[in-house]
């Protein structure tokens, strides 16, 4: 894990490991003290990030490959912008079905809840695929 | 993740204790499997006080206990949800497939009904 950190970005790269979460939730906790953030605030960013990141770590980068994911978060008025690239497989989460929450429960998939609790929990989701990387932008505002 | 297990008038009670995410919910989940297998006829509680988070790998854990309970016809309910963990229950909509009790004395007492 590497950081950097200035005034109004804070970047920092995990490796693609579900045990790294822990590490995500002590780098969202640093940011949100540094920039006087809500509890709320940071753990929203911190469930949105975990889906995303869960997601990538476990269907899309090559483990063979030691693939990193990085975060990069600038703080910009009331948004927080929120760059996370990874190497991995193409991957569309702003294309991945809705839930069907209302099913009764007998017809209800185990799991395919992480990216709509990622959408749940920030105001903006965009993709694009560039030079071999998925790069997810999210903003939430505080 | 630590998980605590208690048994309390036929009830046995797991607190799993920290953050419910991808990377500790396999560990809830095989507790939660050798409850069910080695089961002979207890209530099943989870108990959410100590758990400060939870993500999708978490709620499906409980969905997934929910569905094999319920063939079985073997019961279980979770309760002490903290405020953040309760919302995300309430979002996904699973609220409406598990009884969620608001403290360890209602949920045995809902058992015995």
């Amino acid at each position: 894990m590497t950081l950097i950190s200035g005034d109004k970005r804070i970047t920092f790269s995990l490796a693609g490991a579900l045990s790294e979460l822990d590490r995500l939730n002590e780098m969202l906790k640093m940011v949100g003290e540094r920039w006087n953030l809500s509890e709320k605030a940071v753990l929203h960013m911190n469930l949105a990030l975990d889906e995303l990141f869960t997601n990538v770590v476990s269907y899309g980068i090559d483990h063979q490959a030691h693939q990193e994911v990085s975060f990069s978060l600038d703080h910009c008025g009331d948004e927080i912008i929120i760059v996370v690239a990874d190497s991995g497989k193409p991957f569309d989460p702003t294309h991945a079905p809705e839930p069907e929450l209302d099913l009764p429960i007998d017809d209800q998939p185990v799991g395919g809840l992480g990216i709509f609790l990622m959408r749940q929990y920030t105001d903006n989701i965009e993709y694009r695929r560039e030079n071999e990387k998925n790069i997810v932008t999210l903003t939430k505002k505080i | 993740m630590d998980i605590d297990k208690t048994e309390e008038q036929g009830v046995i009670i797991l607190s799993p204790n920290g953050r419910l995410d991808s990377n500790s919910a396999p560990i809830l989940e095989q507790e939660i499997g050798l409850i069910n297998a080695s089961d002979n006829g207890h209530h099943l509680l989870l108990d959410f006080s100590k758990v400060e988070y939870i993500s999708s790998a978490g709620l499906r854990v409980v969905l997934k206990t929910v569905k094999e309970r319920q063939t079985a016809s073997k019961s279980f309910a979770v309760s002490n949800m903290q405020d953040h963990v309760r919302e995300v229950f309430e979002i996904s909509g699973f609220d409406s497939y598990v009884t969620i009790h608001p403290d360890t004395l209602k949920a045995i007492e809902s058992f015995k009904v």
